[in-house]
């Protein structure tokens, strides 16, 4: 019989750990509840978790480019 | 203030958003042995932050007329008052809440209650505070305009979110 090392021994207790630690666990957001209210409320709470940075970004953009607009409206103004 | 204030709106979407999923998956919410919330007290409350946002609204069109500088004072600190008017009463109902037996740990609503609308409250009395020394700095006639665009941005997110937490909150 081959001799085991201390590494192999130590990779099967780990293994055996591995499989025995673990318990059922509730991976998703919408796992405690399968109503159909639940997938409305989960696909509402993404859109909205999704949507709203892209929405402020874009509102940053617009805000930006609306304060070059006037600071170069009024440089022309300046100018003349 | 407007990077701290988009990050303040992702951290209530956060939190609606998991108040509704956990909403979502009961049969009756608010649990029938839970009390119920004081909806019509809160909604003149309501009223009350609105018009302290209003009056912060005429406060700062007042701030740049030179003709009347009082009239800006007047008005921040009536916004002030309004605004802590608004917070006190949220303390005391949460006194009332918790004599009733709703708590952090009485129900998921309870929990989720205190931590949405106490999320708000601590944002509110932060506003406050911040409001509180803008209108000691335009006393002294130190306040510029940039300071006091970004205390309004912060007030009026916390104006602004509110009606908001109180439908979702309150009526549903």
């Amino acid at each position: 019989m081959p001799a085991v090392n201390l590494k192999q021994k130590t990779g099967v207790i780990m293994v055996l750990f591995a499989v025995w630690l673990p318990q059922s666990a509730l991976a998703c957001s919408v796992c405690f509840s399968a109503r159909e209210e639940t997938r409305a409320a989960f696909y509402q709470t993404t859109a909205l978790l999704t949507l709203l940075p892209l929405f402020m970004l874009a509102g940053f953009v617009i805000w930006i480019r609306r304060r070059f607009k006037r600071a170069e409206g009024s440089d022309i103004k300046a100018s003349v | 203030m407007i990077f701290f204030v988009a990050m303040e709106i992702m951290f209530f979407a956060a939190l609606i958003s998991a108040y509704m999923i956990v909403k979502s998956g009961t049969l009756f919410w608010p649990p029938p042995d839970q009390p119920r919330l004081p909806v019509n007290a809160t909604a003149i409350n309501t009223l009350v932050l609105l018009a302290s946002g209003f009056m912060l609204f005429r406060a700062e069109r007042t701030f740049g007329q030179a003709k009347n500088p009082d009239a800006a004072k007047i008005l921040l600190r009536l916004s002030i008052f309004l605004g802590t008017i608004f917070v006190v009463f949220q303390g005391y109902e949460w006194v009332k809440l918790i004599g009733f037996g709703l708590t952090m740990t009485s129900s998921t609503f309870g929990g989720f209650f205190y931590l949405i609308i106490g999320a708000h409250g601590s944002h509110a009395l932060a506003a406050l505070l911040v409001l509180y020394l803008m209108q000691r700095k335009l006393h002294k006639n130190q306040l510029s305009r940039e300071e006091f665009w970004a205390s309004q941005i912060f007030w009026y997110f916390v104006v602004g979110v509110w009606p908001i937490l109180y439908i979702l909150v309150y009526l549903n």
